[in-house]
């Protein structure tokens, strides 16, 4: 049975006088005694505790809440006392976890921690992960790595969290110690997220993980510790560290560059320098370090730098000269001799790597045939803006007809095949919409209900999916020095909206033909309507295929979005036929704004407030733009 | 001339950049002038000779050419195997502005397809298919002729046609030629590029360049 404390000692204390029949019982007069502790009425507590005699069977629990009033009343070192001699007894285990900190604590600034080891020892610390904490602290200071490790993982086991964050934080530095850095880091990770936020605790952890290879999980620790408001300094060079140790050279210069956009250090400085050296950046890295000599003339890191740049430029000269120049102006620092014999060293071997590696033959001048001849007006553009366009539209020309003569010339029923395709679709789907549908909208008849959605959506679709393989499937013919990456999308992406305005013709007469009447409001309108389709195909297409070239998964999602769209864009049902809330949200869709528009030039009857072809118009244009940008950006890759 | 205006090219790889070739400037004496390009390797050469054909952008500078140059020869860039033999000629005619029955009539003779020309690319045995390309490689005039190792293709009689056809080719053009072999390097080349560590390093001599190849290749070796 569970004995509120505070309720009973409020019930007890409140009486005039204590039921004797009450106290009968030793137990209840131990309560009673610890409700009155926790009441901080400490006379009364002693007063009682003395009616327990000293040969009685709760001796050690008697004494314990004697050592709890003692330190209650901030009487600790008599309380302590009492506890290390209940510590020697066989009732140690009964001393609670809280009382045995608080005596520890005092032990450690008394005589030191080996003395709060040694007490601590002797109680069972699991309890209270406080002081289950200070133990493993003691036991790491007495090199009991092992049994510190127990113990911690003993306890976090039974504490919840937030407090078990604290018991991983130290199991993972007490793995540090046992040089486990890959389960330190883990352990780290684990307590880092719910401890309060403090820069110095992400540092060590990066500096962790850093030792267990685990980079990525380094340099976030360490951008949070930036976050949590690190110095700068204090950070920047475990970061330029871990970002090159990962290759990513940019993202080291990057945080160079921030950090002296803020406070301008040459030593960071000259970091950023061996940076860009790192990265093949010579010129820039000489820019660095010419400005940090232009501030500071005689420092010696950026003078070595500066000779060491100029040699793997293969400048020799410059560099002995930088090494003269120096020895003659500077009479200056006391080691100025060996920092001057190291530098010619170092030139001197360059020259005899020059002279005996082969390597290093780039670093000789050019023979004369080979000698860059050209001027600044062969750099500028010639000729009139006529001769590569129309050059550019006999390429895409003559692709567009090989490609036609190879899509559809290998059979007879080549360009037949081109109609029946779409054909078969389109009486599947008007099958099914027959049977489900019944009502066609706008008075529409199926035919040119279905026509005007389907194809009209494979102008988007089909030239989505050309575009994003152009460049891909016609990569042979860039072996042909006159022909370009744009050429081979604009012949893909033309030949597709040749063979789609040819295969909407036929249709349309199609229908016509079987008695269906067709009436087109404005065919210019229709035409620019099924433009903006591929215009957004062939954007989006681009787009996706530049983003391949970084995730693999992108062609994954351009497809999903293509099905997607195929679905919501108002093939096969008009706007209004949906629940209002999901009409207002079908009216973000552009696709549905170009092919609503579509109809209506197909029928009086469509009247939808709200869509707009000017929004669909902007987002295929944008989406074009987007694309060709993205082609541009990723096209040297 | 072909000229290479802080031309680099690197490749953006899981482990970091590796860069193929470095900021280089120089010209090359495209004409008439056969030039080597020897290296280890995985050095670099045939990404060198596709960015000089143009199959791939340089990651930094520009390559400026002031001759025409053709695609690396014997590569069959464009053939496509679904359209006949006229067809694919009718379309590199037709992009490179050559004249079509002229082209047709080098192809028909040199290749010996005959009406085989009129039938799919795709029907082709590899032999016979090897003789197209190789043919229609040399149906058009250049400048400069790009090579990467190959020089000749099909059966003995044809490879030898083929020699003969390059070594008159050779008398108005100049080349560039890709090879680890040294020997084939000294009976077409008369200059050198050795590439080496990403750096081109150009020699007017030819002994000079294949003694610095050798070095490097034992280099290497050891």
């Amino acid at each position: 049975m569970t004995v509120d404390l505070n309720e009973s000692a409020t019930i007890l204390v409140s009486m005039p006088t204590v039921d004797s029949q009450l106290l009968q019982s030793p137990r209840n007069l131990l309560l009673f005694i610890e409700a009155l502790i926790s009441k901080s009425r400490f006379g009364a507590a002693e007063h009682y505790l003395d009616c327990f005699g000293h040969n009685c069977d709760l001796a050690p629990q008697v004494q314990i809440l004697r050592a709890r009033i003692l330190l209650s009343r901030g009487d600790i070192e008599k309380g302590t006392q009492l506890l290390v001699a209940i510590a020697q007894s066989p009732a140690a285990a009964a001393i609670p976890p809280d009382l045995a900190a608080q005596a520890a604590a005092r032990l450690e600034r008394q005589y030191g921690w080996s003395a709060a080891l040694a007490f601590l020892n002797k109680i069972n610390t699991v309890a209270d992960p406080e002081t289950a904490l200070l133990h493993a602290k003691l036991l790491a200071l007495a090199r009991k790595i092992p049994a510190a490790v127990a113990l911690v993982e003993r306890c976090a086991m039974r504490t919840p969290f937030p407090v078990r964050a604290r018991l991983l934080y130290l199991h993972g530095r007490l793995k540090v110690l046992q040089k486990d850095y890959v389960k330190a880091t883990f352990s780290m990770g684990r307590g880092l997220t719910q401890l309060p936020p403090d820069w110095r605790l992400y540092c060590r952890a990066a500096m962790v993980a850093e030792k267990a290879s685990n980079l990525r999980a380094a340099e976030r620790w360490l951008g949070m510790a930036v976050s949590f408001g690190a110095p700068p300094m204090t950070i920047i060079r475990p970061m330029t560290r871990l970002r090159l140790a990962s290759g990513n050279i940019q993202g080291a210069v990057q945080s160079l560059r921030a950090v002296l956009s803020k406070l301008h250090d040459p030593n960071v400085q000259l970091l950023l320098a061996k940076c860009l050296l790192d990265s093949e950046r010579r010129p820039q890295a000489l820019a660095e370090v010419e400005d940090v000599l232009r501030q500071f003339p005689d420092h010696l890191d950026a003078k070595r730098m500066q000779v060491e740049i100029l040699l793997s430029a293969g400048r020799v000269s410059d560099a002995t000269f930088v090494i003269e120049e120096f020895a003659e102006r500077v009479s200056y620092p006391p080691g100025k001799g060996r920092f001057l014999s190291e530098l010619q060293d170092l030139v001197a071997k360059c020259e005899e790597e020059t002279n005996r590696n082969p390597a290093q033959f780039h670093m000789s001048p050019l023979p004369p045939a080979f000698r860059l001849s050209v001027s600044e007006r062969d750099l500028e553009f010639q000729g009139s803006l006529f001769a590569p366009l129309k050059a550019q539209v006999n390429i895409v020309g003559a692709i567009i007809i090989r490609e036609t003569v190879g899509r559809f010339g290998e059979t007879r029923l080549g360009y037949l095949w081109a109609i029946l395709e779409p054909c078969v679709q389109i009486i599947v789907l008007a099958v099914i919409y027959w049977i489900a549908m019944k009502k066609i909208p706008y008075n529409m008849s199926l035919g040119q209900f279905l026509i005007t959605g389907i194809l009209s959506f494979f102008f988007f679709m089909n030239t989505y999916n050309r575009a994003a393989i152009a460049v891909r499937s016609g990569g042979n013919l860039l072996a042909h020095p006159a022909i370009k990456q744009i050429d081979l999308i604009w012949s893909a992406t033309i030949l597709e909206l040749a063979t789609q305005f040819g295969i909407f013709t036929c249709f349309m007469v199609g229908t016509a033909l079987s008695g269906d009447p067709v009436r087109i409001g404005n065919p210019l309108v229709v035409g620019l309507c099924l433009i903006l389709m591929w215009c957004g195909g062939v954007g989006l297409g681009l787009f996706v295929d530049a983003m391949a070239q970084y995730v693999g998964w992108a062609r994954l999602i351009g497809w999903a979005v293509v099905r997607k769209l195929f679905f919501a864009s108002g093939l096969f049902f008009a706007p209004e036929q949906l629940p209002s809330w999901l009409e207002k949200i079908s009216m973000y869709n552009p696709l549905l704004n170009i092919i609503t528009e579509i109809r209506a030039n197909f029928s009086p009857f469509v009247h939808t407030p709200g869509l707009s072809l000017s929004y669909g118009a902007a987002w295929c244009l944008g989406t074009l733009m987007l694309g060709f940008t993205a082609h541009l950006a990723v096209r040297r890759r | 001339m072909i000229h290479l205006v802080d031309v680099s090219k690197s490749y953006i790889t899981e482990r970091g950049v590796k860069t193929v070739i470095h900021p280089t400037s120089m010209s090359l004496p495209a004409h008439k002038k056969r030039i080597a390009v020897l290296g280890l390797n995985g050095a670099g050469k045939s990404t060198f000779v596709r960015l000089i054909a143009g199959m791939e952008e340089p990651t930094t500078g520009r390559i400026l050419k002031k001759c025409s140059v053709s695609w690396p020869l014997g590569s069959g860039p464009g053939v496509h195997g679904k359209v006949s033999g006229i067809e694919n000629i009718r379309f590199i005619t037709r992009i490179y502005g050559a004249d079509f029955y002229e082209a047709v009539g080098f192809v028909e003779e040199f290749s010996e397809l005959g009406r085989a020309l009129y039938d799919p690319v795709s029907t082709y045995s590899a032999g016979t298919r090897a003789k197209f390309i190789y043919s229609l490689s040399l149906a058009i005039d250049f400048d400069c002729y790009l090579l990467d190792e190959l020089v000749a293709a099909g059966d003995f009689r044809f490879q030898k046609k083929s020699r003969e056809i390059l070594a008159k080719k050779f008398d108005k053009s100049g080349m560039l030629f890709v090879s680890h072999s040294e020997l084939k390097v000294r009976q077409y080349c008369n200059m050198a590029l050795v590439l080496h560590n990403g750096y081109l390093v150009p020699f007017e001599n030819l002994d000079e360049a294949t003694e610095f190849y050798l070095a490097i290749k034992h280099d290497s070796a050891e």
